[in-house]
């Protein structure tokens, strides 16, 4: 079995936080006015949690998204990862945070195109400076797992949308992390395919416990998770489980 | 890693048109880099090889000293003591005059000992009649001549000497080597030693012998012989110096073309790199996504231009390899006469070539590498770059700073200090670059104003876009930047056409000329038939030293200065110069280029050191102090500018007669030629230079004009490499603007009104050209003169017009096809395809 369960890893009710955000705030300058996107938000996600964010545009969900993957910088405020004050790392640390403890899921999947699917799903051993030929079975089973083993060979250009995404979660996931960010995963895609996505998600999350926090417009696959949160001009409005699908 | 040298080699792969300019513009600055640094040592080595080589396997060449009155001499006069010796051969040389095709040939007449010159391979007979032993008048010509004159064995040649005719017969044929070396454009017939010295009524006599020695005791024999011979010039061969050419001249052309074709270079893949950065965004974004830092992004970036650097020098060393020799033997202006070019590969050239393009690449690149890194990592991913080009103010004062810093450093640079002009030079270049957005935005700023009333918004729209859209400045600024090094290419050309031809002004008609020539011997030269006018030159060289700054000076001893004015009339005298001159016994006169380089004064007092024929101090430490009493334009004397004069006694006392010459007026209507020829009889000393003007001239401007003719390459290599940059650049940015073009269309303009902004793109592209190119061109030329000033070439360089409008003309066509090219590519625009749904 290529990955670790992280649904045993911690004995079921004192589950550890895998995301903790304190009083974050992000805000950009706009012709010298001070736009707050997001304001004073305290978050917390464990461990094995499937969490959906959800709100109209403009909300700061991405936003949100994109802060807890390390990507962007707050402009007060802190992100843990694993008890971790991301923003106290510098590049080379937060990059090895992104490849071994998260797995980023895009909206546009964000392929390399001119190289094959495996070589885009092997990417962040690449990056890891580790041995592609030691992640071969792990690779495998991943392909198989995300139902692309037999077009492991093809490009991008030669996949369906849906395709893709598969292909973008399969990367997200080569590596182990323990959390998977996805923003707007099925955004792109036709109804049938959005399924297919959502129930792979929903399948990592039961069966390998890795915690997954999704930003979505869409009520259905907002519904896959275990929790909701919405989000209104930067803050959060509700946060509350999710009705049994 | 082999997945992202996979990714490397298909990104190059994908984008053919683009790798193939980029790996063209490495191929041509390495090939450009190794060949330029190559040909000087390979021509010094072909002369050297040439001078040497008439003396074929000989070690030691022995003449009558110059001082003496007869340069003949009896075989037995040298005193060789018990030297073991493997080879001697004594020679005897005549002059003549012969008439072939109709055309009157001088005739050089050696006799010698066939074997014993065959045996130090002065001759080496590759086709011959019978046994050769060059009886009843045979002699062996060279195989250039037998070619040139349609000559075989048996065919006849008659020789007028010291006006007897003779008939000589074609007895063998010899490679074009060893003594024919020297056979430039005379016939060079050797014969039998017996029957030159028939001529000289049976004497023994001799001119010239060569000795071929065990090479362990060469040093001890020539010691010897030196020590017992002092009425004979002896001299080692491997000690004999190869013909004089202009090669500071040669070189400093070749450092100029290598240097600009490496800034166009530079700047074409400057330029290319911006937009492979550019179109590397996403892929970066997705790397750093996945947890790639922002170290290996720059790694990943630096292995693919460094992947296109070892490409691109691999094909250019390759290239170059095969392009040396045929570069080389352009350069050889005795090709003609059979001397073949020794083509030498040096591989620390080869080296330094291919390190450089390996590495240029990623340096050029690594400025783009370093931007792209730093934005913020979501601006990767998410691929927000803007097309707006944003005014970002550090280039603008940089930019400002560089410029100022180039005048401040050209006003200084009185003294044309190599370094100082070199950073003018760069500075005004780098400012030029960093303040194009902004001088672009003026041009935009301005043409707006005049067309502010117009209701066409598609006009004003590509008006503006020359300001705010990066693919346009980044097409303009390249055009613009090509255009002007290549103008300062013309510049470089016009001047190198100048600096024989047009600068030196004939004054007289034949030169004679020898290493301390002794005018004693001379005296009757006046009387020669056909000499109007003769003209003893007493010429020295001297070390300077004005306030700190040393180098050489000519020395001219005058002792009638009227007389010299009137016989150089292209010698100009500034105020009370020769008056002066005339009344201070222990002033000099220099070059006004000289006292307003190092602010001189009449009045002032300079040093000055002696130097012998070697250019060594004449005595140590011995400083003369003269007071400058007036100045002159020397240029029709020496365009470097660098001739003062002093009172003949002056000199005499102090300096060495080393460089004498004699210049002869003939008299109207006498042919220049036939005074020449009767100079060489007169005084037949091989040794003695005597030359009419234009053949003194025409070997300098037969190198000036090759050398010309290699610059003329480098523009057509830099228009090349230019050309492609620019052309690609044009591609690409329709490529990159597609989405730009779809938004405008889907909103609110037609097709015509996109062809017609982009129109007016290329029209302000032209005008900015234009502009930017007359006034930028014309202060580089200042700037650039002084440069040229500092590595030698002392004359007035022009603004190359001619070049100027044939430039403007190539940018005209080249954007008109451009436009032409777009108006299919928009009319075929899928624009569903190119707007982005989320």
């Amino acid at each position: 079995m290529f990955y670790k369960n992280y649904a045993m890893s911690n004995g079921g009710e004192d589950k550890l936080s895998v995301i903790k955000t304190e009083k974050l705030c992000k805000s950009y300058q706009v012709g010298g006015q001070n736009v707050p996107i997001l304001k004073n938000i305290d978050l917390q996600v464990e461990e094995g949690e499937f969490v959906s964010i959800m709100g109209p545009s403009g909300c700061g969900k991405s936003t949100l998204l994109y802060l807890l993957g390390a990507i962007d910088e707050p402009t007060s405020g802190k992100v843990f990862i694993r008890n971790q004050d991301v923003n106290q790392l510098n590049d080379k640390e937060k990059s090895v945070i992104r490849r071994r403890e998260i797995g980023f899921v895009f909206q546009f999947y964000n392929l390399v195109q001119n190289l094959t699917v495996e070589e885009n799903i092997l990417l962040p051993v690449t990056m890891d400076g580790k041995k592609v030929k030691d992640y071969q079975d792990s690779l495998d089973e991943i392909l198989e797992i995300v139902g692309l083993t037999d077009r492991r060979k093809f490009t991008p250009r030669e996949l369906s949308g849906g395709q893709q995404q598969r292909v973008a979660i399969a990367r997200s996931l080569i590596l182990e992390p323990s959390l998977i960010l996805a923003d707007e995963p099925i955004g792109n895609l036709d109804s049938q395919s959005g399924s297919d996505v959502m129930q792979l998600f929903q399948k990592i999350n039961d069966e390998k416990g890795v915690t997954i926090v999704q930003v979505t417009h869409s009520e259905a696959s907002a519904n896959m998770g275990k929790r909701i949160i919405h989000m209104l001009d930067g803050m959060i409005q509700s946060d509350q489980a999710t009705v049994g699908v | 890693m082999k997945i992202i040298l996979k990714h490397i080699l298909k990104n190059m792969y994908e984008k053919k048109l683009r790798t193939l300019i980029i790996l063209l513009t490495i191929l041509l600055s390495t090939m450009v880099l190794f060949v330029g640094l190559s040909l000087n040592e390979i021509l010094n080595q072909t002369y050297a090889t040439m001078a040497k080589g008439v003396y074929g396997d000989a070690d030691i060449v022995i003449t009558k000293q110059a001082d003496q009155d007869n340069p003949f001499y009896q075989a037995e006069d040298i005193k060789l003591k018990d030297l073991k010796l493997t080879n001697r051969l004594d020679m005897l040389q005549v002059r003549g005059l012969s008439e072939i095709d109709g055309n009157q040939v001088r005739i050089s007449l050696i006799g010698l000992d066939v074997d014993a010159g065959t045996d130090l391979k002065v001759i080496e007979p590759i086709e011959q009649s019978n046994d050769l032993t060059l009886h009843n008048q045979e002699a062996i010509i060279s195989a250039r001549i037998a070619e040139k004159y349609d000559l075989s064995i048996g065919d006849q040649l008659h020789v007028n000497i010291n006006d007897h005719p003779y008939t000589f017969k074609v007895g063998a044929i010899s490679k074009s080597t060893g003594l024919y070396y020297g056979e430039m454009d005379d016939i060079l017939l050797v014969v039998n030693h017996q029957q030159v010295s028939d001529l000289f009524s049976g004497e023994n006599l001799v001119t010239q012998t060569l000795l071929q020695a065990d090479q362990a005791a060469v040093d001890e024999i020539f010691t010897i012989l030196t020590e017992e011979n002092s009425h004979f010039s002896i001299q080692k061969v491997s000690d004999v110096n190869a013909m004089s050419r202009d090669e500071e001249t040669f070189q400093t052309a070749m450092i100029i073309a290598v240097v600009i074709i490496v800034l166009i270079s530079a700047y074409v893949i400057l330029s290319l790199a911006k937009v492979i950065v550019s179109e590397r965004t996403p892929t970066i974004g997705t790397l750093r996504s996945v947890g790639a830092s922002k170290r290996m992004i720059n790694r990943i970036l630096r292995l693919e231009f460094l992947v296109y650097g070892i490409f691109g020098s691999i094909l250019g060393i390759a290239l170059s390899v095969l392009f040396l020799p045929f570069a080389a033997d352009q350069f050889n202006e005795y090709k003609d006469y059979g001397m073949e070019t020794v083509v030498d590969y040096n591989f620390v050239y080869l080296l330094v070539a291919f390190i450089f393009g390996s590495v240029f690449p990623v340096v050029i690149g690594m400025f783009h590498i370093h931007r792209a890194n730093k934005k913020p990592l979501k601006d990767l991913i998410l691929n927000t770059t803007l097309t707006r080009h944003e005014h970002s103010k550090a280039p603008f004062v940089i930019g400002g700073l560089m410029f100022i810093a180039a005048l401040i450093l050209h006003v200084l640079n009185t003294r044309d200090d190599l370094i100082l002009a070199s950073g003018a030079v760069l500075s005004l270049f780098i400012s030029i670059v960093l303040l194009m957005p902004w001088i672009l935005n003026g041009l935009s700023r301005c043409v707006s104003l005049l067309i502010n009333r117009l209701p066409q918004g598609e006009v004003k729209l590509g008006v503006k876009n020359i300001a705010n859209n990066k693919y346009v400045i980044n097409n303009t600024s390249m055009i613009v930047i090509v255009f002007l090094l290549l103008l300062m290419i013309g510049v470089t050309s016009t001047g190198l056409d100048q600096y024989i031809s047009r600068s030196l002004k004939q004054d007289f008609d034949v030169f004679v000329g020898d290493y301390n020539l002794d005018f004693s011997h001379f005296e009757d030269i006046g009387t020669i038939k056909g000499v109007e006018e003769v003209y003893f030159q007493h010429i020295g060289a001297t070390k300077y030293d004005i306030r700190g700054d040393r180098d050489i000076f000519i020395v001219y001893g005058i002792e009638d200065i009227e007389a010299f004015d009137r016989f150089y009339s292209g010698a100009t005298f500034f105020d009370h110069a020769k008056e002066n001159f005339i009344s201070n016994k222990s002033g000099m006169i220099i070059d006004d280029y000289q006292a307003e380089r190092y602010q001189l004064e009449v009045g002032d007092k300079i040093l000055l050191e002696p130097l012998d024929e070697t250019f060594n101090p004449v005595e140590e430490d011995l400083m003369l102090e003269l007071e400058v009493v007036g100045t002159m334009d020397s240029t029709s004397l020496s365009t470097n500018r660098d001739i003062v004069i002093v009172p003949l006694d002056f000199f005499q006392a102090h300096f060495v007669e080393a460089f004498n010459q004699i210049e002869i007026k003939v008299s109207d209507g006498v042919s220049a030629n036939d005074v020449k020829e009767r100079i060489q009889r007169e005084y037949p000393s091989t040794d003695l230079q005597v030359l009419t003007f234009e053949e003194l001239i025409s070997s300098q401007a037969e190198s000036v004009d090759t050398l010309i003719q290699g610059v003329l390459f480098i523009i057509l290599l830099g228009l090349v490499i230019g050309l492609l940059g620019v052309t690609n650049n044009l591609l690409v940015s329709f490529g990159e603007r597609k989405q730009e073009y779809a938004i405008l269309y889907s909103v609110c303009m037609s097709r015509r009104q996109l062809i017609s902004m982009h129109f007016f793109e290329m029209l302000m592209t032209f005008t900015s050209v234009v502009v930017i190119g007359f006034v930028g061109g014309f202060i580089m030329n200042m700037v650039f003169e002084r440069l040229l000033y500092a590595v030698g070439l002392k004359i007035a360089f022009q603004f190359n017009y001619q070049l100027f409008f044939i430039l403007v003309g190539a940018v005209f066509i080249l954007l008109l096809f451009s436009t032409l090219s777009l108006v299919r590519k928009v009319r075929q625009l899928n624009v569903l395809q190119e707007l982005r749904y989320e």
